[in-house]
């Protein structure tokens, strides 16, 4: 055992593995921060390089790529209010107004400790519990995908408090949109109106970025000779900038909170790093005695966010190492830098190949603690961003965008959904519709509705196999009790302003 | 125009596309090719893409590089690999998903008629696995008490796919009647089967490989003509009765129209690869066996799939 540690150590300490994971590391940041490369391309494009290094030095880049770049799309979500990652969408919510009020230090400072609590959590999850989470997440069937599906459907009325019609009509304009493309359980092709490039549905990578980046560059077009938010260089000692104690005090509860829920949504496959972001940071919401600072730069939004989206980046690999299934689609990749060292992932592995999982729980770690490092080393970088004038930073997030979907989809089609999904977004912000929602209901739709239709199969048609077992009937309460609570919240709001209505008049 | 005269200009021009043609293949390849995979990046068919495309592009002179065109059950990417100029720089790694299936399921522009065979590199097996706590130990225990209890026992498999295909088959050959739960891929599939939602999982070898090594599930058949040199001990379906089979496969193929000349340099080239001692030993570490055809057995296979699963597919 001793023996087994001690050669991990050895193993991940040297030059070429902290170099491997340094570079990994980098690179997932810069690709994670910039608005149309994507993370699991990355991991993708460096996979057959990992084939000719040690199998810890390849699957250490890796990690260091998906780490990074989980926590990487959060630095654009912050400074330009464009999240680079769909993960970092949430993020985007509070920290961008943090950015504009002149705090972007401080947001910045938060995604990066967030991230890195939660990522630790995660590891040491993955280390010590990998076998009873994947107890718990074997238990998370069809009947229990649909239902957290629909608790997670029900936080969208939490993230349009005071815009709730709008907030829904754009969660179920995300849903629709969702099932466009093979049908998941029959095969057959639907809405796709002959067009073959349909036929797998529209893109994801091009609603993101359309919604997101080309809708902001859109709405800058309007907005001219607007001057940079910092004049001069950006000193993160500054006040503004630095996390106080009253930060920390709003936003430690949240990350207790997102962390240890983010990493049993990595463990439980099909869910991933973006539901466990959405998923918690309504959760802070909901649960914030002030619901109204948020989407107003409440730090704890932020951090919410953030602990949630990268909390999943170790507990992903639960259910490859304990069951050998992958867990989303970057460990799906990362599949293949396993299987191409003769290592197979699953149950087997741990009996037959304890030096290598030791090493790689090592690895984990070090990646890590890495990250902590190289971020912090980052950020005084990042925030000069600010100083960039938008007339010369969104005509470059527009070629970046466009090439970025190229190279993901390599289609030509998917660039003009894209500027296609750029306009609807903007038309949906100019009209007061929040985007969250259209991307919130775009994930969960496939979620949801395979889950309803396998269950149904299950029980033969009965809709009792949702409430006899017992994570579903939870998941069930909790989204009903969520929708209770955020009627309620709203009807006492109108009932105020109705009364302080009938004092003015 | 007399008939004379168009036979005259019909020959011109078959002449000249031949010089053309023998002018290109000369030269063929001065510039990096093409791989199209169908299927996402990391998925299994891709991950022997990127192992092939190296020694390729060795065997060959220039790089080759894999291209990911994944969506709408592999035709999107097959159909790139038909739009493209036909001059051999543009090569699609096909598998009996994009390649027999989903024509075979929806009109998507093509027919395995439309391409042209180059070799064949993997012939995957099909495995019917339970979890190792079943009280089914043979094909005959679950036949016999699915045939006593009829709709009552679930599979899980990716619908229309060859793994839910071949359990058709057996349903049809051993008169039971199982539900199809339908599921997003192989592992999903796997999951379902571990976590108790689905009874039995029609899977590729490779997807189920290492819960079977770990004892967490057997396999109570494998759908091929013989064993799997990786799998000695799981009895054949035919060998217990059942003449049943499921043999998905994934090999080489560019479009029809492509330089007679160039398709045997490929050809040559593929089959190198596919026989060097490096290669079969590097793909057998990610669980896949390398099963060479060269072009015309590979063409046959492509014609036998076709007539077995059109019956089941066609206007479904």
């Amino acid at each position: 055992m001793i023996d087994l540690v001690l050669g991990a150590f050895a193993e991940v300490l040297s030059a070429q593995t902290l170099g491997l994971i340094a570079i990994g590391l980098v690179v997932g940041i810069v690709i994670g921060a910039i608005p149309g490369l994507n993370v699991p391309l990355a991991v993708a494009i460096a996979l057959p390089i990992t084939f000719k290094l040690s199998p810890i030095g390849g699957l250490a880049m890796l990690v260091g790529i998906y780490k990074g770049g989980t926590y990487g799309g959060s630095i654009s979500a912050v400074l330009i209010n464009v999240p680079g990652t769909p993960a970092a969408a949430a993020t985007a919510l509070d920290g961008a107004p943090l950015t504009r009020q002149g705090k972007a230090g401080k947001a910045l400072r938060m995604s990066l400790y967030a991230s890195i609590i939660a990522e630790i959590l995660s590891d040491i999850a993955l280390i010590l519990f990998a076998v009873p989470i994947a107890f718990v997440a074997l238990k998370v069937g069809p009947p229990e995908t649909f239902s957290i599906g629909l608790f997670a459907l029900a936080l969208i009325g939490v993230l349009s408090e005071g815009n709730m019609l709008k907030g829904l009509m754009a969660g179920v304009l995300g849903l629709f949109l969702s099932t466009f493309g093979v049908d998941p359980l029959t095969g057959d092709f639907r809405l796709t109106f002959g067009v073959y490039e349909l036929s797998g549905g529209w893109s994801f990578i091009a609603l993101v970025i359309g919604v997101f980046a080309v809708a902001e560059a859109l709405i800058q077009v309007e907005r001219r000779g607007v001057k940079p938010i910092s004049t001069g260089k950006v000193r993160l000692s500054e006040p503004q900038h630095r996390l106080d104690r009253e930060d920390w005090r709003r936003a430690l509860p949240a990350i207790a909170r997102s962390a240890p829920i983010g990493v049993l949504i990595g463990a439980i496959p099909g869910l991933g790093a973006a539901v466990s972001a959405y998923l918690n940071y309504g959760l802070t919401r909901n649960l914030s005695k002030h619901p109204e600072r948020f989407g107003q730069g409440a730090i704890e939004g932020v951090a919410a966010a953030e602990a949630g989206n990268n909390a999943v980046t170790a507990s992903t690999f639960v259910p490859l190492l304990t069951l050998g299934v992958p867990g989303d689609v970057i460990t799906a990749i990362m599949l293949g830098a396993f299987i191409v060292h003769g290592l197979v992932p699953g149950p087997a592995l741990f009996e037959k190949e304890s030096a290598f999982v030791a090493a790689f729980f090592v690895m984990m770690i070090v990646t890590t603690l890495l990250h902590l490092v190289i971020g912090r080393i980052g950020l005084p970088l990042f925030v000069q961003t600010t100083r960039v004038s938008n007339k010369l930073l969104f005509p470059a997030i527009m070629v970046l965008s466009v090439t970025g979907v190229f190279v993901a989809t390599n289609s030509f089609f998917d660039i003009f959904a894209m500027l296609g999904f750029g306009v609807l977004g903007y038309v949906m912000v100019k009209s007061g519709f929040p985007v969250a929602p259209l991307l919130i209901g775009f994930i969960l739709g496939p979620l949801i509705e395979v889950g309803l239709r396998q269950s149904m199969i299950m029980s033969r048609g009965g809709l009792d196999i949702f409430f006899t077992r017992p994570i579903s009937a939870v998941f069930l309460a909790l989204a009903a009790l969520t929708v209770l609570t955020v009627a309620w919240r709203e009807r006492r709001a109108a009932r105020r302003s109705r009364a302080s209505d009938g004092d003015s008049g | 125009m007399s008939k004379l005269a168009r036979l005259f200009w019909t020959a011109v021009f078959l002449s000249s596309t031949l010089w053309l043609g023998a002018a290109q293949a000369q030269g063929y390849p001065s510039k990096p090719i093409t791989l199209i995979v169908t299927w996402p990046a990391g998925g299994s068919t891709d991950v022997i893409a990127r192992l092939f495309a190296e020694p390729l592009g060795e065997a060959l002179g220039q790089p080759v590089a894999v291209v990911n065109r994944a969506g709408g059950g592999g035709s999107l990417g097959t159909m790139a690999a038909l739009d493209a100029p036909k001059d051999g720089y543009t090569i699609l790694m096909t598998t009996s998903g994009n390649h027999v299936l989903t024509p075979l399921k929806k009109d998507v522009g093509y027919t395995y008629q439309n391409f042209v065979p180059i070799g064949q590199l993997v012939a995957a097996t099909i495995m019917l696995a339970v979890r190792a706590d079943s009280k089914w130990k043979t094909l005959d225990d679950f036949v016999k008490d699915a045939k006593a209890n009829p709709g009552k026992y679930t599979f899980g498999a990716v619908p229309n796919g060859m793994p839910q295909l071949t359990l058709n088959g057996l349903e049809k050959a051993a008169g039971i009647k199982l539900v199809h739960i339908p599921q997003k891929g192989g592992a999903p599939g796997a999951k379902a089967l571990l976590a108790g939602d689905v009874d039995v999982l029609p899977a590729n070898a490779a997807t189920v490989a290492s819960n079977l090594k770990a004892g967490k599930m057997r396999a109570l058949a494998m759908f091929g003509e013989q064993r799997d040199p990786a799998f000695p001990d799981v009895p054949t379906a035919k060998e217990q009765g059942y003449a049943v089979f499921g043999s998905p496969f994934v090999g080489v193929a560019v479009a029809k129209g492509v330089p007679q000349p160039v398709i045997d340099k490929l050809s040559a080239a593929v089959e190198k690869v596919a026989k060097s001692a490096d290669f079969q030993a590097k793909a057998e570490k990610t669980a896949t066996v390398i099963t060479y055809l060269p072009a015309k057995a590979f063409g046959a296979v492509w014609a036998r799939d076709w007539n077995t699963y059109a019956p089941m597919l066609k206007g479904k």
